[in-house]
C-alpha cells in the first residue's frame, strides 16, 4: 500500500511537473497565429485583440521571440486598417507606436529579419497618414527601413507588397503614384510565385491582397475587365476572401455599371 | 511518522497547485470608463483573458498563492499587481489603465513659447519656415511673423516684446552662439548665421522661459539641429546670390550618419539686378560650411558633433550729414559642440555639452578702427529626473569662460565717426567666468494643471556678483483645446565685454535684470491655433551713459503689451497672423529720462498666406505692418517723434518637380516688398541737428530666383 502510495506521488509529481514545464510555446504561437487570421478573415476587433493578446502572454513566457513581436505588430498593422475605416486616427496613432515599438525590439533579436523591416516602414507610412506634417521626419525612417528589408531578401514579396501600398498613398511628386505602386506589386507577385518561408512560423500572408490591390489599381485606371481578373486570382488563393467578396468586387460592379450608363 | 508527514504534505502541495482557481474583475481608464479587450493574464502563464465591452473580465488558472497579475492594453501603461491566489473565487479590485502619453499629447503648451519642427502641436513646419514669404528661407526672419517681435528694420535682429537685440539667447543643440547673425549689425544682422536646413526644429521664446536657459533679458531661441540621416541623399541650390550644397550620408543606419554642407554667396548680382540705392565697397559675401556627425553607441546613448565655419565681409557707404565713408566688416564665426545624450533608464535621461564658439571681426569706419576677438568656452551637463508619472526634475549645471580681446579706436560720440572727432584708444583683454546652476521642477496635477517652478543662479567672475532667478510658469487645461498660461520670473544679464573697459565703459557694472508677468489663453487644434497674451517687463539696473564714470546701473524701465496670434489651415490654403501692441520706455545708455526706446514699435502686425495651387505649385503672400521707429529730433528730445510706419508686401512661387525618381527639383522666385514701399528706418543728424539723412532699404525693391536639386 505504501509503495503503490509512493508510485502514484512519483507520478502525479511527473505529471506535475511536465504541465509545470512551460507550455510549448511553438505550437501556441501557430495556434495564436491561425486565431489572429481567422480574427482578420471576420474583421473582428475584439476578436483580433483576443488573439494577439494571446501572443502577448506568449511573449510574457518567451521574451526572445521575435516572432511573437512580429506578429503582435501584424495584429497592429490589420487594426490600424480597422480603426482607419472608422476613421479613429487618435486608435491608429496608438496602435502604430505600440507596432513600432515590437518591431524594433524584434530586430533588435534577430537584425536579419526582413519582414520586420517591411512592416516598419509599412508602420512608419502610418504615422505619416494620421499626421503628415510627420512626413519629414518618417519618410526617410520608413524609406530606409524598406530599402533594408530587400537588401536583406530582394524577393520578400511582403515587402514589394507593402512597398506598393505605401507608393499608392505617396503623391507621383514623391516616388508614389499608382504606376510606382503597380511596379511594386506586380514584382510581390514574381516572389510569391517563388518565395519560400524559412518555417511555418514566419510571415506567409500578403498573397490574396496583392492581387487585391493590383486590382484596386486597375479599377483607378478604369480597366474594369483587369481588376475583375485580379480579384478573382485573390479569390483563387482564398474564396472566402471577405475583403474582395463583400468591399472590391461590388465596388466594382458599380463603377462598371456607372461607366455604361 | 515523518514519511506520513512528508507525504501529506507533498499531496497537499500538489491538491493546491492543481486547485482550479477563479479570477474576475474590471478595467477601466483614468475616467471610470470601462476598457473592452484589455489583455489580463498572470505572469509566466498563457492563461489569461480580453475584458468585454464592460471592462468585466474573467478566466480560471491552477495554482493557489503568489502570482503577479498583469494588465496590458495599447496605448496604456502596463498594470502590475502582485496577489495571493485563494480557493474559489477572487475577485480583483478593479484595474484602472493610465494612457501612455503619446508623442502628439506631450505638447505641453507654455506662455510665449512657439515652435517648429515635424511633430505635431508645432507652430510652423520646416517648410513653412523656409517658404514664408520675404523670409529669404532665414530662421529669424520666419520667427519675426511670432508676436512679440518687432519689426525695427529690414534686418534679422530679433527684438523682442520691448528688449534689445542683445536680450535674446540663441542656443543650438546646447551650446549658446554668442554672435547668431550674418553680417552683424547693432541691429543684429541681415541674416542668421544657421541656414534652416540644418535644423530639426526650434523653440522659441519671448518671454517667461524656463530656468535652464539665461543670461539673457528677453527671449530664448533655442534650434536643435538634424539628427542621423535615414539615408543617403545630396542637394545642390543656385540662386541669384548664392550657390550650395549638402549631403546626408547613412554610415550604418541609425547608427552612425554624417551631413554636411557648405553655402557661397555673393550678392553683387542681386544688388545689380534690382538696383541698389547705396554704394558698397565690397557687396555683402559671406561663405559657411557646417559638419554634423552623430553616433549611437547604444540603444540609450549617443553622442553629436556639430562644427559651423563662416566667414562674411560687407563694405557699404555709410550717409550722414556730417560724414561720409564706407563701413567695412570682415567675420569669421566659429563653433564647434560635442553633445552626449544617455538614457540611463526609463527614468533619468542625462545630456552634456562641451564647446566653443569664437568669433572674430574687424571693423573700418573713417575713425572706426577695431578688432574684436570673443571665445566663449561652454561646458553643461544636466539631468531630467521622471520621478512619477507626474513628477518631473530637471537640473544641470553650466560653465562659461568667455576670453574678449578689444583693440583699436572707438569714437567717444557713437554718432560721430569725423575724422578728428574724439576717441577711445581700446586695448581690453576681458576674461569673465559664469558658473550656473538650474533646478526646474514640473508637476502635472488631475492632468489638467502643469506647474513648473525653477530657479537659476549665475555668479559672474568679472563683477564677482551672483544673481538668483526664481521662474514658474503653469498651464491649465480648460477643455481638450483651451489652456489658460501664465508665467513670472526673473531674468538677469551681464554687459557686454566692452561695458567693463576702465576707459570706455565701468568695470564695477553688475548684472541688469528683468521681471516677467505674462498670462494668456491658448486654442490649439489640427490645423488651427489661437492665441492671446498680455505681459508687463520690469526693468531694473540698466546701464545708463554716465558722464563721469562712461556707465552706471542706474537705469531702468518697463514694456507691457498685448500679442495675438491666429494660425489655420483650410483645404489649400494655409496662413497664419500676429499682431502686437507694445509700450516700451527706458532710462537707459543714452536716454536720460524714461523714453521709448529705438525698438519700441507701437504696432507690429504680420499677415501671411500661402496656397498650394496644385501638387506643384505654391504661392504665397506677406504683408507686415510696423509702426515707425523712434527717433529723437533735436539734441535735447529723446525718441519724441517717429519714421513713418513700415509697410512691405512680398510674395513668393514655389514650383516643385520630379526630373528621375528619387530626385524633388524646387524653382522658387520671390518679390520682395512688390508694392515698392520706401520704408524709412531711420534718420542720420548732423551733431547740432541742423541736417539729417535718411535712412532707408538697400533696395525699393528686390526680385530673387534660384533652384535647388534634391537627389
Amino acid at each position: 500500500m505504501k509503495c503503490s502510495m509512493y508510485y502514484y506521488i512519483i507520478l502525479v509529481l511527473v505529471i506535475k511537473l511536465q504541465a509545470g514545464m512551460p507550455t510549448n510555446t511553438d505550437s501556441l504561437l501557430v495556434q495564436s497565429i491561425h486565431s489572429l487570421n481567422e480574427a482578420i478573415d471576420a474583421w473582428n476587433e475584439g476578436a483580433m485583440l483576443s488573439a494577439r493578446a494571446q501572443i502577448e502572454r506568449l511573449l510574457k513566457i518567451d521574451s526572445t521571440s521575435f516572432l511573437c513581436h512580429y506578429y503582435i505588430a501584424y495584429a497592429n498593422y490589420r487594426l490600424a486598417s480597422f480603426y482607419h475605416a472608422q476613421q479613429d486616427n487618435d486608435k491608429v496613432d496608438k496602435v502604430a507606436d505600440d507596432a513600432i515599438d515590437h518591431l524594433q525590439k524584434a530586430l533588435d533579436l534577430n537584425s536579419e529579419f526582413a519582414d520586420g523591416y517591411a512592416m516598419l516602414s509599412s508602420m512608419y507610412g502610418e504615422k505619416i497618414a494620421v499626421s503628415p506634417i510627420k512626413s519629414v521626419y518618417y519618410g526617410p525612417k520608413a524609406g530606409a527601413a524598406m530599402n533594408k528589408a530587400l537588401e536583406i531578401e530582394p524577393n520578400n514579396p511582403r515587402a514589394y507588397l507593402m512597398d506598393g501600398i505605401s507608393k499608392y498613398y505617396t503623391p507621383k511628386l514623391f516616388g508614389g503614384g499608382i504606376e510606382n505602386a503597380r511596379e511594386a506589386l506586380q514584382e510581390a507577385v514574381k516572389c510569391f510565385k517563388t518565395y519560400k518561408s524559412k518555417s511555418e512560423f514566419y510571415p506567409g500572408w500578403g498573397e490574396r491582397e496583392t492581387y487585391a490591390w493590383l486590382g484596386i489599381i486597375a479599377k483607378e485606371n478604369d480597366d474594369f475587365e483587369q481588376a475583375r481578373k485580379y480579384y478573382e486570382q485573390a479569390l483563387a488563393i482564398d474564396s472566402n476572401y471577405g475583403w474582395v467578396i463583400y468591399s472590391l468586387l461590388p465596388q466594382l460592379e458599380k463603377a462598371a455599371e456607372k461607366t455604361e450608363e | 511518522m515523518n514519511k506520513t508527514i512528508f507525504l501529506l504534505l507533498v499531496a497537499a502541495m500538489l491538491i493546491a497547485e492543481n486547485t482550479e482557481i477563479k479570477i474576475s474583475g474590471m478595467v477601466t481608464d483614468q475616467n471610470d470608463l470601462p476598457l473592452a479587450y484589455a489583455n489580463i493574464y498572470l505572469e509566466g502563464c498563457i492563461e489569461g483573458a480580453t475584458s468585454d465591452t464592460e471592462g468585466y473580465f474573467e478566466f480560471k488558472v491552477q495554482g493557489l498563492g503568489n502570482h503577479t497579475l498583469i494588465c496590458n492594453y495599447i496605448g496604456y501603461k502596463e498594470f502590475r499587481k502582485n496577489i495571493t491566489l485563494r480557493e474559489g473565487q477572487n475577485i480583483i479590485p478593479t484595474i484602472i489603465l493610465c494612457e501612455n502619453p503619446i508623442e502628439g499629447n506631450q505638447v505641453t503648451v507654455t506662455a510665449s513659447a512657439f515652435t517648429s519642427g515635424n511633430e505635431e502641436g508645432v507652430t510652423l513646419t520646416p517648410l513653412e519656415i523656409v517658404s514664408t514669404p520675404g523670409a529669404a528661407a532665414d530662421i529669424f526672419w520666419a520667427i519675426k511673423t511670432y508676436p512679440g517681435v518687432q519689426q525695427v528694420d529690414d534686418g534679422a535682429g530679433l527684438f523682442v516684446r520691448g528688449g534689445d537685440v542683445s536680450e535674446t539667447a540663441v542656443i543650438i543643440d546646447g551650446a549658446y552662439l554668442k554672435h547668431p547673425y550674418r553680417y552683424e549689425s547693432p541691429n543684429g544682422g541681415y541674416f542668421g548665421t544657421i541656414p534652416p536646413f540644418l535644423l530639426k526644429g526650434t523653440y522659441f521664446s519671448s518671454g517667461g522661459y524656463s530656468a535652464e536657459y539665461g543670461n539673457a533679458l528677453s527671449g530664448a531661441l533655442i534650434m536643435e539641429s538634424q539628427d542621423i540621416p535615414m539615408q543617403n541623399d545630396y542637394s545642390i541650390g543656385i540662386s541669384l546670390a548664392a550657390i550650395s550644397g549638402s549631403a546626408n550620408l547613412s554610415i550604418l543606419t541609425d547608427k552612425l550618419g554624417l551631413s554636411f554642407s557648405g553655402n557661397y554667396s555673393d550678392t553683387r548680382s542681386m544688388f545689380e539686378l534690382n538696383h541698389e540705392r547705396y554704394n558698397f565697397s565690397r557687396y555683402p559675401t559671406a561663405y559657411d560650411f557646417n559638419l554634423n556627425t552623430m553616433y549611437k553607441y547604444s540603444k540609450n546613448g549617443s553622442l553629436k558633433v556639430f562644427v559651423f565655419h563662416e566667414v562674411d565681409e560687407v563694405g557699404i557707404e555709410v550717409k550722414n550729414p556730417s560724414f561720409g565713408g564706407f563701413y567695412e566688416g570682415d567675420a569669421v564665426n566659429t563653433l564647434i559642440n560635442l553633445q552626449w545624450k544617455q538614457l540611463i533608464n526609463s527614468q533619468i535621461f542625462i545630456t552634456g555639452n562641451a564647446a566653443f564658439n569664437r568669433f572674430k571681426n574687424k571693423q573700418n569706419l573713417i575713425i572706426l578702427d577695431l578688432d574684436t576677438d570673443d571665445k566663449l568656452y561652454q561646458a553643461r551637463l544636466a539631468m531630467e529626473y521622471n520621478l512619477k508619472d507626474n513628477f518631473k526634475l530637471k537640473t544641470g549645471v553650466e560653465a562659461f569662460e568667455n576670453h574678449v580681446n578689444l583693440e583699436g579706436k572707438v569714437p567717444y560720440d557713437e554718432n560721430d565717426f569725423n575724422p578728428n572727432a574724439s576717441y577711445y584708444n581700446l586695448d581690453l583683454t576681458y576674461l569673465s567666468t559664469r558658473i550656473i546652476g538650474f533646478v526646474e521642477t514640473q508637476w502635472t496635477l488631475l492632468s489638467k494643471f502643469v506647474i513648473t517652478p525653477g530657479i537659476r543662479t549665475e555668479y559672474e567672475s568679472g563683477s564677482e556678483t551672483q544673481v538668483i532667478d526664481p521662474r514658474i510658469s503653469a498651464t491649465y487645461g480648460l477643455t481638450e483645446n483651451w489652456n489658460l498660461t501664465m508665467a513670472i520670473g526673473q531674468y538677469h544679464q551681464f554687459p557686454d565685454p566692452y561695458y567693463y573697459d576702465k576707459n570706455a565703459g565701468n568695470p564695477n557694472l553688475i548684472s541688469m535684470s528683468a521681471l516677467h508677468y505674462i498670462t494668456g489663453i491658448n486654442y490649439q487644434k489640427e490645423n488651427t491655433i489661437y492665441r492671446i497674451e498680455a505681459y508687463y517687463k520690469d526693468y531694473d539696473n540698466l546701464l545708463l551713459k554716465d558722464s563721469d564714470v562712461n556707465y552706471t546701473n542706474k537705469g531702468y524701465g518697463h514694456a507691457y503689451g498685448i500679442d495675438l496670434f491666429a494660425k489655420r489651415s483650410y483645404k489649400e490654403f494655409n496662413g497664419w497672423i500676429s499682431y502686437s501692441l507694445l509700450d516700451a520706455k527706458r532710462k537707459w545708455m543714452n536716454l536720460p529720462n524714461l523714453s521709448p526706446v529705438d525698438f519700441d514699435i507701437t504696432h507690429n502686425l504680420n499677415s501671411i498666406l500661402e496656397i498650394n495651387v496644385n501638387d506643384h505649385l505654391k504661392c504665397g503672400f506677406a504683408y507686415r505692418y510696423a509702426t515707425g521707429k523712434p527717433y529723437s529730433s533735436a539734441g535735447n528730445l529723446y525718441n519724441d517723434s517717429r519714421v513713418p510706419s513700415y509697410q512691405k508686401l512680398d510674395m513668393n512661387l514655389t514650383y516643385l518637380y520630379r526630373f528621375f525618381e528619387g530626385n524633388l527639383s524646387v524653382f522658387y522666385l520671390g518679390i520682395s516688398n512688390l508694392l515698392g514701399r520706401d520704408n524709412i528706418f531711420d534718420y542720420y543728424y548732423s551733431p547740432d541737428y541742423s541736417q539729417r539723412e535718411t535712412i532707408k532699404s538697400t533696395m525699393l525693391r528686390t526680385v530673387y530666383f534660384g533652384l535647388s536639386f534634391n537627389f
